[in-house]
């Protein structure tokens, strides 16, 4: 079969049919695994206390402001709950009430504070929201040994299909965002991040130089485009793994970014041989645990309706940003949510002012902010509204005792002058100081309150 | 994967070949970090305030105009070299919590006459913080005429406590220190060898306090005294060096000694990895824009006739002026070199986004 054909006919562009159910199984084990494994990290560092109790502001998410901050009981609560979905997922036991569970509790949690918004907790919201509607438990799990359910030796092809389309989606995209002048004709800011490495022993003054700034991001942007395919074709996909497991390993060393690599090597391997699947899982939990009937899912008839919006909101969401026209690396109108992964070095430099009759307080942002939430806040502008309309509020009405004199606000205007740099190019005025943000409505419309970016 | 064995061998070929080679790299900066910046402000500190010490002994044993001159002589030299210190507040400095009750200002001078008086009191004691460290012996050296002074450690009635009162701070100041310059000795090797950009590299962890520092020159120094952060409220007393009108002789001290981390000394410095970052084709690096500004900034703090506290008040606007431009030096440290550096200020995942 040539490539071309043997695209035709993969489950990305065809959807109907049916599928070896050790495909499913095995992605579910897999993934339910590096949850575990990802929540067990992020416990054990202390961020659940850093970034979710000890902050006395969080900056939520547009439409989302209504979702009650949990105490911190609560908060344990949540990850509690997320790290059993996560062991539900993998051991298949009561696997879709834990796919459910680890779904919200999940989200839930990502959607506390946009100050740690990752591309890859998305990713992990999107998968587990698929889980939930896979049958993903027909082989290889507690559900079906324990006679929960009957299990199946095979399954619809669209549960494989979607979730292969859900990755080609990250990486496709994320291809398309480096598509960009700093990127392409600057290599920036892998220029300027390359550099940490220069220690390493024998490689270390390579990652100083040019060449290798271009070749990363000239690579990685040709990766990103068409590693799915090379996955896809068989004939190819022996080196196309080499290619994923080397880049994200590569990049693991290099760039501080988590579990995201470990999150994208095993997320691609739904793209192994049905069989291959089937092969691993025998050896390592033996045929015993399948003794299939052929029974088909229940859900092999999910309404094709909602299959296919959610298709479309994938395609389209990322694309959010052609309805601005400001500059999407400075304004950051719908930056979000659309696979723009490792695009920017960007910081700031905020200093906030509440001012009332001819009075003016600078607020030092250490005040109410964590230094992660500083430095993620200083150069994002819904980010700088929000905390500016918090400060607006908490002194309001209050009388403020500094160095031993009373001050009264009723309803203090808060203005900040913020500076900021981008891919290593001087820091230029971002907010000037003159526009009182309490006036600014916090929606979706354009940033003209941002200053323009100037060449 | 046979090109990539090939691709890999062709990466370790092309290191090897060092026909272009740098002479930066991380671990000589922080070598020279450590022998020309941290040893040597370590070491003049230290032998600043045993010669403070001795000074101090030299003033209580027989006050004069003559040992209260060379009293004051030495303070000043051991609170400008302190400046030195505590802009490398981290590794031992931090860990010993010296810069957390040495320079705490204004002093409570009621606190420190109480003390004086009952002559019962734990210096250690969080009651005490503000009335100990530099601020409290400017009080006691420079607070009034030197004939009032002298009178305060001869013939007043708590003469003899208040003796013991300066004896006990300078003292407290002089040995804290000696554990952090024990500790630093045994952190040179730590330090030069994370030679990371990861959570525990030198280089982050000496920036990230260099920014500290920074930004205590902008507000502490010269902001909060201006009324920048209290609604323009004056705070004349607020400033460093109160009693001994000292602030900006402490503020020139304090910039020549951040301009001097920032060129690594004569060494390789933050200075040249910046440098060393933009390559080439940079026109007007960002490193000798910040070095223009630490100039423009000395200058601008050496042109005032009278005091900080005097000029708050009589030349507001100049001294407005001059905090604008520590604002941009922050700005320039804290957004451009961070950001050039690839400094982490913060230590959790990212995707650079």
């Amino acid at each position: 079969m040539t490539g071309i054909n043997e695209l035709k006919e993969s489950p990305l562009f065809k959807w109907t049919g049916s599928h070896n159910s050790s495909s499913l199984a095995f992605y579910r084990i897999c993934f339910g695994f590096l949850m575990f494994f990802s929540i067990t990290r992020f416990a054990s560092y202390g961020w659940i206390n850093e970034l979710y109790i000890v902050p006395e502001f969080h900056f939520s998410y547009y439409g989302f402001e209504w979702l009650p901050y949990p105490s911190s009981f609560w908060i344990y609560t949540l990850f509690v709950l997320a790290f059993i979905g996560a062991l539900g997922i993998m051991l298949g036991l009561f696997y879709r009430f834990s796919a459910i569970i680890f779904f919200l509790c999940f989200t839930y949690i990502e959607l506390l504070d946009k100050t740690y918004y990752l591309n890859h907790y998305y990713f992990v919201s999107l998968i587990a929201l698929i889980l939930i509607f896979l049958p993903a438990n027909s082989a290889y799990s507690l559900d079906k040994r324990f006679g929960f359910i009957k299990g199946s030796s095979t399954v619809p092809r669209w549960t494989i299909s979607i979730l292969i389309f859900q990755i080609t989606v990250v990486y496709f995209y994320a291809g398309l965002a480096k598509i960009n002048y700093d990127w392409v004709i600057e290599a920036q800011p892998l220029r300027i991040w390359l550099n940490g490495a220069s220690d390493w022993p024998l490689v270390g003054n390579l990652f100083t130089q040019d060449w290798v700034a271009y070749f990363f991001s000239w690579f990685g942007l040709v990766y990103d485009l068409f590693i799915v395919f090379f996955l896809i074709v068989s004939r190819t996909r022996p080196i196309a793994f080499s290619l994923v497991f080397s880049f994200h390993f590569l990049t693991w060393l290099l760039f501080p970014i988590g579990v995201f690599p470990w999150v994208m090597m095993v997320g691609s391997l739904i793209f192994l041989n049905p069989e291959t699947h089937q092969k691993i899982l025998e050896r390592i939990l033996g045929r015993s645990m399948d003794n299939s009937r052929q029974e088909v899912s229940k859900l092999k008839n999910i309404p094709k309706v909602l299959i296919s919006i959610f298709i479309i909101i994938q395609l389209t969401f990322p694309f959010r940003f052609l309805l601005y026209e400001s500059d999407l690396f400075w304004k950051e109108s719908a930056y979000r949510f659309g696979w723009r992964v490792m695009l920017m070095e960007k910081a700031g430099y905020a200093n906030f002012y509440i001012e009332e009759n001819d009075a003016s307080f600078e607020i030092p942002n250490t005040r109410h902010l964590t230094t992660f939430q500083e430095k993620q806040m200083s150069m994002q502008p819904d980010m700088i509204l929000q905390y500016a309309h918090y400060l607006g509020e908490i002194y309001s009405d209050t009388t403020m005792e500094i160095h031993g004199h009373k001050f009264n606000f009723a309803a203090p205007e808060v203005h900040v002058e913020v500076y900021v740099t981008l891919n290593g190019r001087t820091s230029q005025l971002f907010v000037d100081r003159s526009v009182n943000l309490m006036e600014v409505p916090y929606d979706l419309s354009e940033r003209d309150w941002v200053e323009d970016y100037k060449e | 994967m046979k090109k990539f064995i090939i691709f890999i061998t062709a990466l370790t070929l092309a290191s090897c070949n060092k026909e272009e080679s740098e002479e930066f790299n991380r671990q000589s900066m922080l070598t020279n970090y450590y022998a020309n910046v941290i040893a040597v402000n370590v070491e003049d500190y230290e032998s600043s305030l045993n010669i403070l010490k001795s000074s101090t002994g030299a003033f209580t044993s027989s006050p004069s105009t003559s040992t209260l001159a060379t009293l004051r002589a030495d303070f000043i030299t051991a609170y400008k070299s302190y400046q030195g210190i505590k802009m490398i507040n981290f590794g031992p400095t931090a860990d010993n919590f010296y810069c957390n009750h040495a320079n705490i200002y204004p002093t409570d001078t009621s606190v420190i006459n109480g003390n004086i008086s009952s002559g019962t009191y734990t210096l250690g004691a969080a009651s005490n913080t503000d009335a100990i460290g530099f601020p409290a012996i400017d009080y006691l050296i420079y607070n009034g005429s030197d004939t009032e002074i002298i009178d305060a450690f001869t013939s007043d009635a708590n003469a003899a406590n208040r003796i013991t009162y300066l004896n006990e701070i300078v003292d407290k100041l002089q040995s804290e220190f000696i554990p952090v310059k024990q500790d630093w000795a045994t952190y040179q090797q730590t330090f030069i060898s994370a030679t990371g950009t990861d959570v525990g590299g030198s280089t982050g962890i000496m920036f990230n306090a260099y920014i500290m520092d920074i930004e205590l020159l902008k507000n502490a120094k010269i902001g909060i005294p201006s009324g920048q952060q209290t609604g323009g409220m004056l705070l004349p007393d607020y400033v460093e060096g109160y009693y001994g009108d000292l602030s900006f002789e402490l503020a020139i001290a304090s910039v020549n000694e951040l301009k001097f981390l920032f060129n690594g000394a004569e060494g390789l410095g933050l200075d040249d990895y910046i440098k060393h970052v933009e390559g080439e084709s940079i026109t007007e690096s960002l490193a000798d824009r910040i070095n223009a500004q630490f100039d423009l900034i000395s200058t601008d703090l050496s042109s005032y006739s009278n005091s900080l506290s005097e000029a708050v008040v009589s030349n507001t606007s100049d001294v407005n002026a001059t905090y604008f431009e520590t604002k941009k030096l922050v700005t320039n440290i804290k957004t451009d070199a961070a950001s050039l550096l690839g400094i982490l200020i913060t230590y959790t995942d990212s995707d650079g986004d």
